[in-house]
């Protein structure tokens, strides 16, 4: 296995910040060599537009290089992602066994938390967050996705309350030192990133994915919106979904229609 | 000659009343208030059927051994009877996963067991169904049969007004059917006024008890309150409870 990444904490991070390569060239590029280390960023888009495949190319690229990488599930079952998964070439299922990767099921912590109904109460909700926290204190993750973030919203509800929940979670991700991708479920509305409107104010980062038109096919576009500490191109780019991972390339906005 | 139907509490004063004027299936409905009797009564509803047929006895509030315990005070044998303890077989799930839960809070979780490959979890999403319970245990029956439900309130609870009043329907058609009685036992006070008024629609007769002070003593009222076709037979009886159970004069 290769060596670890380097990656000094973020509280003591001197000089130049520390880049958590994604694992897809071209993004790396327009980040200027991945995302700053310890952020936490959501990764927004409608349906299929490959919120899920960008999560886990980003993951697996961190546990392949020695950095422990933790996937909070809370739509799809692990098992089935791990089917899933077995299609892309970045996936490594050894990497299950060594520690490296670990793939939690969210609906089994509600479960056995007794946190399975309709709303979370404060309470539940710190119950949660103490449980994660303690998650990554024992699995020592540094790359983390919550996949997703909306169905965990979902579950609180109240606005204040998500405010609350988006603080907390990312004092913990922060304290912990992890770099973390949030999926945020969207409809093709623009202007909006998350349920609530409150979770992209507190992040530090938005990748955009969505779909266009060209020559009446659809097409997966990400853009990115906002990444601190960062300048980056706002430029949208086309994704390709190929067995080796997700592939940009530039978009060119003549040939396209309006953006779904 | 047609056997004749077992009275329905074994109380003849009572019995005398409801007795004549009551279809070859009926169901009834015991409602009163804490402390009056109720519990006894449904007992002794179920004993008074014993030897007819099959008699079928589901307590929520009680075990079985306490049911049996009674029974035996009271010098009724409790054999004859099925006695089901609902209220455990539908808590003990509640109550184990409360304890898996509360103890896994704890202690807090191991990323091992939400982990993939993680034993499954005890699902506590699908409990039992009451009411599901209740007429699996009703619809084969061919022949007539004794029924008490001690009481609804835990239908109520775990179900809906619609779905208790639903096998309450399904109960009596069964009961039409084949013969046989069902005495369901209702507490007013923390049941919705609707559905005591649309249970008192569906029974054939309603009986409520009261404890009634009189000086020091009290003592248990019966108000016989509906038969079905028969208003002249409403009244109300004093009762008392023996050592062979609960007596009424009227």
């Amino acid at each position: 296995m290769a060596p670890p990444e380097p990656g000094p904490h973020p509280a003591t991070a001197r000089g130049p910040r520390d880049r958590c390569s994604t694992g897809i060239e071209a993004l790396d590029n327009i980040l200027e060599g991945g995302i700053p280390r310890g952020s936490t960023v959501l990764v927004a888009g409608s349906v299929g537009t490959g919120k899920t495949t960008l999560s886990l190319e980003f993951l697996l690229h961190g546990a392949e290089r020695g950095e422990r990488s933790l996937f909070l599930s809370v739509t799809e079952p692990a098992a089935k992602l791990v089917e899933n998964m077995r299609s892309f070439e970045f996936f490594r299922e050894e990497l299950l066994g060594t520690g490296m990767l670990t793939l939690v099921d969210i609906p089994v912590v509600y479960e056995r938390l007794g946190l399975d109904h309709e709303e979370m109460r404060p309470d539940e909700i710190r119950i949660f967050l103490a449980t994660l926290d303690a998650f990554l204190t024992e699995s020592r993750a540094r790359r983390v996705v919550l996949d997703s973030l909306t169905s965990l919203a979902y579950r609180i509800q109240r606005e204040e309350r998500i405010r609350d929940f988006m603080l907390r979670l990312s004092e913990i991700l922060t304290a912990h030192g992890c770099t973390t991708l949030l999926v945020s479920e969207i409809g093709p509305q623009p202007g909006r990133y998350s349920l609530r409107g409150v979770e992209e104010a507190i992040v530090d980062g938005v990748l955009l994915l969505g779909n266009a038109r060209r020559h009446g096919d659809i097409l997966r576009v990400l853009q990115v919106i906002k990444m601190r500490g960062t300048p980056h191109s706002r430029a949208q780019y086309v994704v390709e979904m190929t067995p080796i991972g997700l592939l940009l390339a530039p978009h060119f906005q003549g040939e396209s229609g309006p953006e779904e | 000659m047609k056997e004749r139907p077992p009275p329905v509490f074994g109380i003849p004063e009572l019995d005398a009343v409801l007795g004549p004027a009551l279809p070859a299936g009926w169901l009834g409905l015991l409602t009163g208030s804490p402390g009056s009797g109720t519990h006894l009564l449904a007992k002794q509803a179920a004993h008074a059927a014993a030897g007819s047929g099959p008699v079928l006895y589901y307590a929520t509030h009680e075990s079985a051994a306490e049911v049996t315990r009674v029974f035996e005070s009271f010098g009724w044998d409790p054999l004859p009877i099925t006695i089901a303890d609902l209220g455990r077989e539908l808590h003990q799930e509640q109550l184990d996963r409360d304890i898996a839960v509360g103890r896994a809070r704890a202690r807090g979780l191991a990323l091992a067991e939400a982990a993939l490959g993680a034993p499954a979890v005890p699902s506590g999403a699908y409990p039992p169904s009451l009411a599901g319970r209740l007429l699996t245990d009703v619809a084969p029956r061919d022949a007539p049969f004794r029924l008490v439900l001690d009481s609804l309130d835990l239908l109520l609870e775990r179900g809906s007004a619609e779905e208790t009043t639903r096998v309450a329907r399904q109960i009596r058609h069964q009961a039409l059917a084949v013969g046989g009685g069902a005495l369901l036992v209702l507490h007013p006070a923390v049941t919705e006024p609707r559905t005591v008024a649309l249970l008192e629609v569906i029974a054939d007769f309603v009986v409520h008890l009261d404890l009634v002070e009189d000086g020091t003593q009290f003592y248990p009222s019966f108000l016989l309150r509906k038969v079905r076709n028969h208003p002249e037979c409403a009244r109300r009886f004093r009762g008392s409870v023996t050592g062979r159970g609960m007596e009424a004069q009227f």
